[in-house]
């Protein structure tokens, strides 16, 4: 009974839209003339259809002739296939990112020359500053500048210091000293964990020795498993 | 009948200068595309105004829908559809405004809640103030927006059925072409579609 009253309902949707073929608008005409459900179904529609019509009649407030020029300058700027592409569009990006590469090199450059060729330097005063670095833990050299090059850390000790010197190291290197640095000079590159007091005071009075090897006596700061020492023990 | 004849002569007319213009358009010819935009917008901005209510959101949209036609006519296939294929790329941006809009409503909305009271009195009004039974006869203006928010709340595919066909009086199977389904399927969404509207609009009749 539902399905049937579907159907019917589905018939007259499309006879209120004037799109049921020949032999089905004759038969629903028929059934509309001798049927009062089948006419209140029919009002139904209809008057939900008129309803839409009436609406339907509001037209959108549009300026057209603005509309017109407005998308005409909009068109101007585009082509079938994709955006039209000025010339500094299409270059104007290849030419920012090579600005910012050469922006880019003039800076680290600048910074290079600034920061002394690249080296990190520490200044320590009195050997009291403690450094992130764990090699550098428990320097009591003084006075002394601390040099990284990025593969080794290196203190430049321009005086002989007056006390034994407490690294935390397991390795030291006493490199001759460079040119323009005073004679007894010396450079000293530490590695991790290890004690070197009574060596490095005795090698650091030596200026000109090129490394020694210091004993493996583990002091304040804890040993490093093996794989992650940077820097292999330098030996004489 | 000859009149029949002379109809079908200028529909034919019409439609060749219409291809015309398409394929000229398609060669990148502006002004052609031009003619297209002027004979085809009027129906889409009617068709914008009913899915998303109010006329400087339609002709925004239409704008744009008209400029991504222009750009994209390398990917119409049938040149000889291209009302229907506009109408296609009208219907999806405005579907898509609908859900941006009803994320910025929800989001409004649920600021607004914050602040107090206004919040409910907002949400009420627009979850059914407007759709319950008249006490008063009710100015057009009224009418319109129960219509509106009668038809706002129909599934996607039968509002847009309803609006095309049922309003906007287009071909069913221009609007088949739109929706990518059949006409039967056309009729069908209709059907549901006012039977639908007969419920909630029920106390207007």
């Amino acid at each position: 009974m539902k399905t049937d009253t579907q159907h019917l309902e589905y018939l007259i949707s499309q006879y209120v839209d004037g799109c049921l073929d020949a032999a089905n608008k004759k038969s629903l005409e028929q059934r509309l003339l001798n049927d009062p459900s089948a006419r209140a179904l029919y009002k139904e529609q209809h008057d939900v259809q008129d309803m839409l019509d009436d609406w339907g009649n509001r037209i959108p407030m549009i300026h057209w002739d603005e509309f017109d020029q407005q998308l005409a300058r909009r068109l101007e700027s585009e082509t079938v296939g994709g955006r039209r592409v000025s010339i500094f569009r299409r270059w104007g990006k290849p030419i920012s990112i090579a600005a910012a590469l050469v922006v880019a090199a003039t800076l680290g450059y600048s910074w290079q020359a600034w920061s002394g060729g690249g080296k990190h330097v520490v200044n320590l005063v009195n050997g009291q500053e403690q450094l992130n670095n764990p090699a550098m833990r428990g320097v009591a050299v003084e006075p002394q500048v601390a040099e990284n090059d990025g593969s080794v850390t290196k203190f430049r000790v321009d005086e002989q210091p007056s006390a034994p010197s407490v690294l935390s190291a397991n390795a030291v290197n006493i490199t001759p000293p460079g040119n323009g640095e005073a004679a007894d000079s010396l450079k000293l590159g530490v590695g991790y964990g290890m004690a070197l007091s009574d060596v490095a005071r005795s090698d650091i009075s030596q200026p000109g020795s090129s490394s020694v090897h210091v004993a493996q006596a583990p002091v304040n700061s804890p040993q490093p498993k093996q794989d992650e020492n940077p820097i292999p023990p330098a030996f004489p | 009948m000859p009149t029949d004849s002379r109809a079908a002569q200028d529909q034919a007319v019409q439609a060749a200068q219409e291809l015309a213009n398409v394929l000229a358009a398609k060669a990148g010819d502006r002004s052609a595309f031009g003619k297209l935009a002027q004979q085809y917008q009027r129906q889409c901005a009617a068709v914008a105004l009913r899915l998303l209510g109010n006329s400087h959101d339609a002709a925004e949209l239409v704008q744009d829908a008209l400029v991504k036609a222009f750009r994209s006519l390398d990917q119409l296939q049938q040149s000889e559809r291209f009302g229907p294929w506009l109408m296609r790329i009208v219907t999806n941006l405005a579907l898509n405004f609908r859900r941006s809009r009803g994320r910025r409503q929800a989001l409004s909305l649920e600021q607004t809640s914050g602040d107090g009271d206004e919040g409910e009195d907002m949400r009420a009004t627009i979850a059914g103030g407007a759709m319950d039974a008249p006490e008063k006869p009710l100015t057009s203006a009224e009418l319109g927006s129960a219509i509106q928010k009668a038809i706002d709340e129909l599934p996607e595919k039968q509002r847009l059925a309803l609006v095309m066909f049922a309003i906007e009086k287009m071909p069913q199977k221009d609007v088949a072409d739109v929706l990518n389904c059949s006409v039967e399927a056309v009729k069908w969404h209709v059907f549901t579609a006012r039977k639908q509207l007969r419920k909630s609009l029920g106390a207007y009749l």
